[in-house]
């Protein structure tokens, strides 16, 4: 089998991780720094739009990343759009945890304080937990076949059927059940709620938390090529 | 029928009137995250993304660690 | 090396896929016999489950739909492992295209699945109490469904035939894809067991139902082939 080749690694990938290391930094900064506009109920933890929210983001980023490339891998059948399937979808996993772990953290000491409640199936939270067990079946489906090249092709089009189903829950959850989330019904849109100088922070903690899943999934696949290097002599 | 919670619904209310509904202390977690206007909260959301990156970057290293061994 | 070509001939390969399922099923009434014991004795775990309160309709709704996917999952995930154990997988890929063995498989699983929900409204009708006000509601999202059923679960079937091992692996992978189906169904459903209930209540979710199944047989149909030949 022919070698594959690794991401070139060279000082333009060191410049951009500094610039991601430093704008990461400014944001968290500007997070807890900036005052805003007081609300009930939130109170500080109003700054968690900063570090909750784009986890949803960048979990959703991750996840059309890995359907592309397992729509490449099925095209092409090339080993490196495997990898770069199972990697993003890993990323892509982990940010969801993180997304429905703080969001709990959240709801529990704020809307759902001195209550029992720990989840509530909201649409966003229960469409977080689907991806998520779509991604457990995705990787306990590719434990069982043996056969490198039959584990991608199989994998990939698990993960496209997926793909396919997930947007209905856009259009089902919402009508089905209730939301904490902004522009759900009833609730005040995002550009309502949210302060200018907010939206100064968010979208900033948006690109550099998608910005840092770049890092981690670049780091995971050059050590998955490195690895398929390695073994396949 | 009707008259009936009427006739409740005004003597709850003197007897609510000036009380806050939960009247429930906060205790223990409860009261430490709900303390300085709950940013207590904001920090164990931040140490909670802080430690999946982390967990992450370790399993990303035991991933390399086994690497470095094949290579020997 | 295909034999057919043109569209009546594919109808034709389809249609004999389908009717060759249906012969070794009524020599061996094998995936029949399971469905009915496996509706029978899950109707009647929730006979003793339940008690003698009366129901709530939704909770009949979500207990009717549980029963009837996990039926599917009992008795559909075969259609290709038979095969592979069979050893008639060369043969099927050889003389038939791909996409007609997908459309004869999810004919005869619809059919199956068909009729585990005339056995499980029985079931529930007589054993559960349950009344089914509106039947033309009832009759179509019962039709809707279980195509959307059937699509998933005949591809899904087809991916575990390839694994390691086999069935036990369908619910896993199975249940996650479903629920979009799942929670359009159930809500449909509730509509139907309720008397004076009107097309318009299951509107959005006929919508929901029949674009769920269109798009899952599409993209099954398209991705068919990359599972099925090597």
């Amino acid at each position: 089998m022919d070698k594959l080749t690794p991401p070139v690694s060279g000082s333009r990938y060191s410049v951009i991780r500094a610039i991601i290391i430093t704008w990461m930094t400014l944001v968290i900064l500007g997070a807890f720094l900036l005052d805003i506009p007081r609300m009930n109920i939130l109170e500080h933890t109003a700054r968690n739009l900063y570090f909750h929210v784009p986890m949803w983001f960048t979990m959703m980023s991750m996840v059309l990343v890995s359907g592309i490339y397992s729509a490449r891998h099925l095209a092409s059948g090339s080993r490196i759009t495997d990898i770069r399937a199972r990697e993003s979808a890993r990323v892509a996993a982990v940010f969801g945890v993180m997304g429905l772990i703080t969001g709990i953290l959240w709801a529990k000491f704020t809307w759902y304080s001195g209550t029992s409640v720990w989840w509530n199936s909201d649409p966003r939270q229960s469409m977080a937990a689907i991806q998520l067990l779509i991604y457990g079946a995705y990787f306990f489906l590719r434990t069982t076949i043996d056969d490198n090249e039959k584990r991608g092709r199989i994998a990939a089009v698990y993960n496209l059927i997926a793909a396919a189903t997930v947007p209905f829950l856009l259009y089902v959850l919402p009508r089905q059940m209730e939301s904490l989330h902004p522009g759900a019904d009833g609730n005040p849109a995002f550009s309502e709620i949210t302060a200018p100088i907010m939206r100064a922070v968010f979208y900033p903690a948006v690109i550099g938390f998608i910005a840092i899943a770049w890092l981690l999934y670049r780091q995971r696949v050059r050590v998955a090529i490195l690895k398929e290097n390695l073994t396949s002599d | 029928m009707e008259q009936d919670t009427l006739a409740q619904a005004t003597a709850y209310d003197s007897v609510w009137a000036n009380t806050n509904i939960p009247v429930m202390e906060p205790s223990g977690i409860q009261a430490v995250m709900l303390s300085d206007d709950k940013i207590l909260v904001v920090l164990g959301v931040v140490l909670i993304i802080w430690f999946g990156i982390v967990f992450f970057l370790y399993r990303t290293d035991r991933k390399l660690a086994n690497l470095e061994r094949t290579v020997e | 090396m295909r034999l057919h070509s043109g569209r009546t001939s594919w109808l034709r390969a389809t249609v004999s896929v389908f009717l060759k399922d249906t012969r070794i099923e009524w020599r061996s009434r094998f995936g029949i016999n399971l469905l009915v014991l496996f509706v029978l004795s899950s109707v009647f775990i929730l006979v003793f489950a339940l008690g003698q309160d009366t129901v709530e309709r939704n909770v009949i709704a979500a207990l009717y739909w549980i029963v009837i996917i996990f039926a599917a999952t009992s008795s559909l995930g075969r259609s290709f492992i038979s095969e592979e154990e069979g050893g008639t997988v060369l043969l099927l890929q050889t003389h038939v295209p791909g996409s007609a063995v997908f459309a004869g498989k999810l004919l005869f699983n619809l059919v199956l699945i068909l009729i585990a929900n005339v056995l499980a409204s029985l079931a529930f009708t007589v054993f559960i109490n349950a009344t089914i006000a509106n039947w033309p509601i009832f009759v179509v999202i019962v039709v809707l469904g279980s195509s959307g059923l059937a699509g998933a679960t005949t591809i899904l079937a087809a991916i575990i035939a390839r694994t390691g091992n086999g069935g036990s692996l369908l619910p896993v992978l199975l249940l996650p894809i479903l629920m979009p189906l799942l929670l359009s169904v159930v809500h449909a459903m509730i509509a139907a067991l309720e008397p004076g209930s009107s097309w318009n209540d299951v509107g959005n979710d006929i919508a929901t139902l029949v674009a769920y199944a269109g798009t899952v047989v599409t993209a099954s149909v398209l991705l068919f082939d990359f599972v099925w030949k090597d």
